[in-house]
């Protein structure tokens, strides 16, 4: 047997599909390559980690209650008995599947379900500064910032005023959120990585459950969501979430009143 | 006149199994929505279809392969029904340029680095496998993670087994790369050069599993003796 071909098969003798006869040459191939030996090794591990990464917790009580619930009615559904979030569905399967889509709501969702929309956000900014992905605009400089958004989103992008003087501007790049665009600033304060999305105001309004009145007052407002915290603000024409995994009172005294 | 064939479940064989499995079912549903509160909602859907559609339910057939058929199912119209909203690019399409990105630029990364994959934490290996388009970390999670063969992972798919093959290869490939770009990042592994990038072919994924079972056997009376 031939390396390509044992290449070719190692999935399947890993994953235990080959009977015997058929893993019989394969075995034997592999007693006397080391390079395909190696190789095999390595996909066995990997299978392993796999399993171990992908080990999750059980089925929460609540739930085990309402299979039987609904068991017992027949498969009639008790809208009450949902979790909240359904209309945040598509948004971590978009930044699953790599895109830099996030899925904003079409109706204002009735309760606080904004906390998958920011699990997203905070979960592709995490992606692209670990991806270490070329930003559009490199640099601090305000203006080539600003420029570049000009004729791309529908608001004037400014760029936050953080109460830290070591806040260093790292570049920009152009988001695409749920078919609007937005803008994405990464920052670095102090060997923490700060993200700023700013968009459209009224998805501020949105994520945070609360309704558009008092726009141009700037509010800010605090969410914790998975390990991230959140600040959401409005001002001027558009609206701005900074997201980063410092402590809570730090980022939210970076963004000030 | 009495018949010889098992007796249909009923809905206490129902509510037995759905319980015995729903650790498996919540553990892909979160692995796929990402979200706890979603999914659970996954799961409730998934089980409000598996009820109704119970009673076409064959006697004999793999009740578990079965849970999982109608969850994946939920789940590929849900999102099936998400991206139409959004009229979004296909994923597949996505898919392709990212393969192809990727070959040229990290299949150098090739050659298996174990200690690697000792180095990376399960978190980034959790993050390396969520950023999996759905089609590969559902194949990854069903064979790895859930046990299931590839037999049982075609009927689950609602695909022939070589697709099966297919998605499981590019799925782990994409891991494999994911991991390099980490150690190369980390300063593990040295990056890629330039040539090395070029003069590196991507693989083309084994499909034909029947076909090697046959051809193996007849290599090996002629060529290893």
């Amino acid at each position: 047997m031939s390396c390509s071909e044992s290449e070719r098969f190692l999935d399947a003798f890993l994953d235990g599909e080959l009977d015997e006869a058929a893993r019989a040459p394969l075995e034997a191939h592999l007693q006397r390559c080391a390079p395909c030996r190696a190789q095999a090794a390595f996909g066995q591990r990997l299978r392993q980690r796999v399993r171990e990464a992908a080990a999750c917790d059980p089925a929460p009580e609540r739930l085990r209650q309402q299979v039987r619930a609904l068991v017992a009615q027949g498969g009639k559904t008790s809208v009450a008995a949902r979790p909240a979030g359904r209309q945040w569905w598509g948004i971590a399967l978009a930044a699953a599947a790599g895109l830099a889509i996030v899925v904003l709501p079409r109706v204002r969702p009735a309760t606080d379900t904004g906390a998958a929309a920011m699990a997203a956000m905070a979960e592709q900014s995490v992606q692209w500064h670990r991806s270490r992905a070329p930003l559009d605009v490199q640099g601090a400089s305000t203006e080539s910032i600003r420029s570049f958004f000009s004729d791309k989103v529908p608001f004037a992008v400014r760029l936050p005023r953080f109460h830290a003087p070591q806040a260093q501007l790292e570049g920009a790049r152009l988001s695409s959120l749920g078919g609007q665009q937005a803008a994405y600033l990464s920052y670095r304060i102090g060997g923490d990585h700060v993200s700023v999305f700013v968009l459209d105001p009224s998805v501020i309004a949105a994520l945070s459950g609360q309704d558009p009145t008092g726009a141009g007052r700037v509010q800010v407002r605090w969410r914790g969501v998975r390990g991230y915290n959140f600040v959401l603000y409005a001002h001027g024409n558009a609206g701005y979430v900074v997201t980063s995994e410092m402590d809570r009172t730090r980022l939210v005294r970076l963004i000030g009143e | 006149m009495p018949t010889l064939t098992a007796p249909r479940p009923d809905r206490e064989d129902f509510e037995r199994a759905a319980l015995e499995h729903l650790d498996g079912l919540y553990g892909l549903a979160l692995k796929l929505t990402r979200s706890g509160p979603d999914a659970e909602d996954l799961v409730q859907d998934t089980m409000v279809r598996a009820l109704r559609f119970f009673e076409r339910f064959e006697a004999g057939t793999n009740l578990r392969a079965w849970l999982f058929t109608v969850l994946t199912n939920t789940f590929y119209n849900r999102i099936r029904k998400e991206r139409q909203d959004r009229a979004l690019a296909s994923e597949s399409t996505a898919g392709e340029h990212y393969d192809r990105f990727m070959s040229a630029a990290t299949m150098a990364g090739r050659d298996p680095d174990p200690g690697l994959l000792d180095t990376v934490s399960s978190r980034q290996l959790r993050d390396a496998l969520e950023a999996l388009p759905e089609d590969f970390r559902l194949a990854v999670l069903l064979c790895d993670v859930h046990g299931f063969s590839y037999k049982e992972m075609a009927e689950v798919l609602g695909c022939p087994i070589g697709t099966v093959m297919s998605r499981l290869y590019r799925g782990r490939q994409r891991l494999q790369q994911a991991l390099h770009s980490l150690g190369v990042e980390l300063g593990l592994v040295p990056a890629p050069t330039p040539s090395a990038a070029e003069t590196t072919e991507p693989l083309a994924p084994p499909t034909d599993l029947e076909a090697f079972r046959r051809t193996p056997l007849r290599r090996a009376g002629r060529s290893e003796r």
